[in-house]
């Protein structure tokens, strides 16, 4: 009786403090200047979303969560399901993940965790399945953790590595693994049909959210960073039909600001590239500490944003037998995340936006306890001054108590980038 | 300018190459019946045993002049030779590898029965990469072969006695193109065993036996025997003075292995090689599948003379990959 | 490499010829036809010289075959692929016949379309010419032209034929013609021969083409002997051993009927028939090869064949000034055929060994497929 009190009141009072977070994060969000209209709709979409703690989609389907990108929801949407990325940014989960995670853990699964515990009533029964990669040491950890919170896990094997022919394999034995277990989950058949229904929705976001990419390049910046990431952090809850629209309505707009030659801010702002452990909303603390300090981030390399969507599935037989390896290849062959080994993709990947996007400095966010980020940092940065390019190493976590610190250290790396550039030219 | 390449750019060449390869096959099976004669040193299957073919298959004038003595070979007539092989080359150059692409009629009887399997979902088969190395080396074998047998009828290696004349084409005595392209000119004659000497018994079972397996093979596994042929071996030794690439920008690549998943040869270093602009592998067909699959602007290329023909871009594959399903 | 039954033949067929000191075949030897054949001249050099040289033509190369191997140089040569790819293009490459083979003669080398000569000589058997003796060549191109009648008081006369396309490019009849008064008979002799003159050098422009690959008959011929379809449309030989053989008999461009056609093969066997109406007969041509094992079987066993067309007409005609009441009219033409493929290609063996190949290879693909379902190596959908 007593436990379950407490567990009311932590749950009232996380609630409370997570709206207010979500509130904070819009209103830094939205005081920037000349915000596009058509964003509305997804400022409007994270408040009606981060209160009651949290509101999960609601449309008589079946849930299923998800704690990473490299969870193939094609297959979980063709099961007649709705996928849900559960990986939270909120502090106030995080604060809650606090009382039984350990203290240097990451803020990410921490606060997942946090939210998972702080809702045990409502999302347990509201979700079918909570689907867990093998990534890091700490997902797979939590998976455990959940099963002993009486949440239904599944886990979804992946190799340590990509390169070869094996690991490949094993990958793709495994997602047709899962392809059988989330329909047998979800009571409902894959078939050909359904999943290329899935495939070509998912195709169809990706599609607009490289035209965004490609307008977020342009010289004359039509949108800033962190309106990008609202836009790629609600792909992991929207209903994606809904999502495709605003995204369409968001598109036409920024191009008719372009053929006006309309600029959301100065147009000399310094070009960053973000990448490192992903600014999940409400923690969208460095992004906006970046641009509130002048700069723009016009690319980044993190999976809660480009890498969510970049990637495309291709088969070549409208059959299960090869739709289904097909959509395992897209989650590990371009995959850049830390956890894999070797990963100089990644650091490939980083080089090419950099220069597709006329990138002149680099801001590396590293959550502390997430160690794949960290241990990378060092051989990213190597990289980035072999060709010239500064970087910003941040080791932050959800807490704002750093920001006061942060936004020093980002405004004198931006006023180097403006001094360098001034020299050179 | 910029607006044709687009609309190349955003073609289906899958769906182009489908009736090209058609056309092709209709025009080097059926040719004869127009008095069509595109060449006699075609660097593809056009079997020299279909009646009414509209090019001739260049390997089995090629092993008939592997025959000459030396005597012959380097004097007069191995001008002849020559040239025969400068005409060859002189195909080749144009389309390099489209050849097997776009025109091998054997090659095109290959994707036909894909289509079979695939309309009748079975799976296909996939070999790993030890495997795919092994096989991918028999082509060279066999075109060591068809040189060398012929050549021991006219001469005799290491004091041996020479061959018979029976032995005179052996590659095509054991082609899956002399049985089963003369079928398409109404001939089946090809389809026996010729008991009149044990050579032609022996050459034209295993001849019957390749047909066979090679039927069964290409049923499972998509371009089945492309991995053995020969005429790929020879290709490869002027590919890369061909006027049609194939290149690729390693820079732009994500190694997604789209271009690997839809490779019907199933060539894993379209994908994963990053460092070679010229992308061309012995296997390869040029069906540029891999440059419709890639989702990268201007990562894969397929260019004529330098000038880009068939570009990856991100636009062309979400047109190709979001429109219309049939 | 010759067959038992090939050396038995031919040792027969010398002593006959020995016996008899005439021709080895009784039935034509007792018409009175004369002959064309490739002459000595003709020989290749590599020939034995010291030969004794039998004027009978074609009855008689055989005794000479048996005497030198010309039938190993055919053994390697018709027949397959390489042999018709040399030159250039080839036609139907294992057409399964004697392709570009040519005639059989006593120079033991075949009179080939595939090597052709600037001259061919040819002489007349049995017999010298009479001296009104004409020789005429109706060319592939449909015209015709006189041969120099001199040289055939020799019974030698010689074909030039331009080594370059040209209206002889194809198949050239020869003819020969002769008449005197026997018995009070006025007895006209025709004799044909065919020479298909061709190099894959030349083009094959008249591949197919109907005009210039159709059988001829001379007009002016007294007695012609027309073979439709003795080659194929690249100039090959089409002829096989139990094929049909339409025979079209003209005298001076007009089919006559009631001539009698005797045909004989080399190996004895004997037709006689009628021309109808229309003055065709139709002979099917009999199978006479039969090696006593496969080993010993040879696709490229060259038989040869020889035809008579003869009639009498009554009436009175007069020859330089005699006056007879009966004129009897002969003519001769020879060919060659090779056996049908059906004799020593196998369906049942091809389809057999081609379904093997692809059952086993099916059947294995499936094992293996099963195999890797269990222990679970691989998801397999059922759908
Ligand atoms: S960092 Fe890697 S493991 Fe973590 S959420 Fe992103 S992709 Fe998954
Ligand atoms: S059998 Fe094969 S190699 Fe020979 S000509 Fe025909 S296609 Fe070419
Ligand atoms: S590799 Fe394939 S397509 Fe090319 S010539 Fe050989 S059989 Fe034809
Ligand atoms: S499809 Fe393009 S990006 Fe993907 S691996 Fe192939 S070449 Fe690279
Ligand atoms: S590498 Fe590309 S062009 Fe070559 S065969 Fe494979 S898909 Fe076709």
């Amino acid at each position: 009786m007593i436990e379950s009190e407490r567990q009311a009141r932590v749950k009232k009072s996380t609630s409370l403090h997570l709206a207010m977070e979500a509130a904070e994060t819009l209103r830094q969000i939205t005081e920037f200047p000349d915000n596009p209209e058509s964003m509305a709709y997804f400022y409007d979409l994270y408040q009606s979303r981060f209160k009651d703690g949290m509101i999960l989609p609601q449309n008589g389907k079946k849930l299923v969560g998800t704690m990473c990108l490299q969870v193939p929801d094609e297959l979980i949407v063709a099961a007649g399901a709705v996928p849900v990325r559960l990986c939270s940014g909120a502090y106030a989960f995080d604060q809650a993940g606090g009382d039984f995670m350990p203290a240097k853990s990451c803020p990410l699964v921490r606060a997942t965790m946090g939210m998972l515990q702080v809702n045990n009533d409502t999302m347990k029964d509201n979700l079918s399945t909570v689907v867990i990669p093998t990534t890091c040491d700490q997902k797979r950890s939590s998976a455990q953790m959940l099963r002993d919170m009486d949440y239904p896990v599944t886990v979804l094997e992946m190799p340590a590595t990509k390169e070869s022919d094996e690991a490949r394999t094993y990958w793709q034995e495994s997602v047709k693994q899962f392809a059988l277990t989330i329909q047998k989950i979800c009571g409902r058949k894959i078939t050909a049909k359904s999943l290329n229904a899935a495939v070509r929705s998912k195709l169809e976001a990706g599609k607009l959210f490289r035209s965004l990419q490609q307008l977020r390049t342009e010289s004359n910046p039509v949108i800033l960073g962190k309106d990008i990431w609202l836009v790629s952090n609600s792909y992991f809850f929207d209903d994606p039909d809904q999502w495709c629209q605003a995204v369409r309505g968001l598109i036409a707009e920024l191009e008719s600001r372009k053929s006006e030659n309309f600029s959301a801010i100065n147009r000399k702002a310094p070009r960053l590239l973000f990448t490192g452990s992903p600014p999940i909303f409400p923690n969208l603390k460095l992004p906006i500490l970046v641009e509130q300090a002048g700069g723009l981030v016009v690319a980044d390399e993190t999976c809660s944003s480009q890498r969510l969507l970049h990637d495309a599935v291709v088969f070549d037989e409208k059959n299960l037998y090869d739709m289904v390896p097909a959509i395992a290849d897209r989650y590990l062959k371009p995959c850049t995340c830390p956890c894999l080994t070797p990963n100089t993709d990644r650091a490939k990947k980083i080089l090419d936006l950099v220069k597709s996007s006329r990138v002149e400095g680099v801001v590396y966010q590293a959550f502390s306890g997430c160690m794949p980020y960290e241990m990378e940092q060092r051989a990213i940065g190597d990289m980035l001054s072999r060709e010239g390019i500064p970087m910003l190493f941040v080791e932050t976590d959800y807490s704002p108590e750093d920001q006061g610190q942060l936004s020093t250290r980002v405004e004198a790396f931006i006023e180097s980038i403006k001094v360098r550039r001034r020299k050179t030219q | 300018m910029s607006s044709i390449r687009r609309f190349l750019n955003n073609s289906d060449i899958n769906r182009f190459r489908f009736y090209f390869q058609l056309f092709a096959f209709v025009l080097l099976v059926y040719g004869g019946y127009l008095a069509i004669n595109i060449g006699e040193q075609l660097p593809t299957f056009a079997c020299v045993f279909g009646e009414k073919r509209g090019g001739s298959c260049y390997l089995l004038g090629f092993q008939h002049q592997m025959t000459f003595p030396y005597a012959r070979l380097f004097s007069g007539p191995g001008i002849g030779v020559l040239i025969g092989l400068a005409t060859f080359a002189g195909f080749f150059i144009i389309f390099n590898k489209a050849w097997c692409g776009f025109a091998c009629p054997l090659g095109t009887i290959q994707d036909w029965l894909t289509i079979l399997r695939r309309k009748m979902g079975i799976y296909y088969s996939n070999y790993s990469e030890p495997v795919f190395k092994g096989l991918s080396t028999i082509k060279y074998i066999l075109l060591a072969l068809l040189i060398l047998i012929p050549m021991a009828i006219g001469n005799s290696f290491f004091g041996l006695p020479t061959l018979n004349h029976d032995f005179g084409v052996p590659f095509c005595m054991i082609c899956p193109g002399r049985t089963l392209l003369p079928l398409f000119n109404g001939d089946i004659s090809q389809l026996t065993i010729d008991f009149s000497s044990k050579t032609k018994m022996v050459f034209s079972g295993l001849g019957m036996g390749v047909t066979g397996m090679f039927l069964a093979g290409a049923f499972a596994k998509k371009r089945f025997f492309c991995l053995f042929c020969p005429m790929s071996a020879l290709h490869y030794i002027f590919s890369r003075a061909s006027l049609l690439r194939l290149t690729k920008d390693g820079e732009k690549c994500t190694r997604c292995g789209n271009c690997y998943r839809v490779c019907d040869v199933g060539i894993r270093a379209i994908a994963d090689d990053l460092d070679h602009k010229n992308i061309v592998k012995d296997d390869c067909m040029m069906c540029l599948k891999c440059v419709s699959a890639c989702p990268e602007d201007d990562c894969l290329k397929a260019t004529y003379l330098g000038i880009p023909l068939y570009e990856s871009t991100a636009e062309g594959f979400f047109r190709r990959r979001l429109k219309k399903d049939d | 490499m010759k067959g038992v039954y090939s050396r038995g033949f031919f040792a027969t067929c010398l002593s006959l010829v020995l016996l008899l000191g005439l021709c080895p075949d009784l039935s034509m030897a007792k018409t009175d036809a004369i002959w064309i054949a490739p002459a000595k001249a003709e020989r290749k050099p590599s020939g034995q010289p010291g030969q004794p040289h039998h004027p009978e033509g074609h009855g008689e190369s055989s005794a000479q075959q048996s005497g030198r191997p010309a039938q190993t140089s055919q053994a390697g040569r018709p027949g397959r692929p390489e042999q018709a790819k040399q030159s250039g293009r080839p036609g139907r490459p294992s057409g399964s016949g004697g392709e570009h083979a040519g005639h059989g003669g006593s120079s033991g080398r075949f009179e080939s379309e595939h090597r052709p000569l600037p001259v061919r000589t040819y002489q007349i058997v049995p017999e010298q010419l009479l001296p009104e003796a004409r020789a005429m060549i109706l060319q592939a191109d449909g015209t015709a032209r006189d041969l120099d009648v001199e040289t055939c008081h020799t019974n030698v006369f010689s074909v030039k034929l331009p080594m370059e396309e040209g209206p002889m490019h194809g198949p050239n009849n020869i003819y020969v013609f002769d008449q005197q008064i026997k018995d009070g008979v006025l007895e006209v002799r025709t004799a044909k021969w065919l020479t298909i003159h061709h190099s894959c050098g030349w083009g094959h422009d008249y591949r197919n083409d109907p005009e210039r690959l159709k059988a001829r008959s001379l007009e002016s011929a007294p007695l012609d002997i027309v073979v439709d379809n003795l080659w194929d449309g690249n100039f090959h030989n089409a002829l096989h051993s139990g094929d049909e053989l339409v025979i079209r008999v003209f005298s001076y461009g007009k089919p006559v009927a009631g001539v009698t056609l005797t045909i004989i093969t080399e190996k004895g066997w004997t037709k006689r028939k009628k021309t109808d109406a229309d003055g065709i007969a139709r002979v099917q041509l009999i199978r006479d090869y039969y090696p006593s094992t496969w080993q010993l079987f040879k696709r490229t066993e060259l038989g040869k064949l020889a035809m008579t067309a003869e009639f009498t007409k009554e009436g009175a005609s007069n020859y330089k000034g005699e006056v007879v009441d009966k004129t009897h009219y002969i003519s001769s033409f020879s060919w060659k055929y090779v056996p049908a493929g059906d004799d020593y290609n196998s369906y049942s063996y091809g389809l057999l060994i081609g379904s093997l190949g692809f059952l086993g290879s099916g059947f294995g693909i499936f094992q293996y497929r099963l195999k890797r379902r269990k222990p679970k190596k691989t998801v397999v959908f059922d759908e």
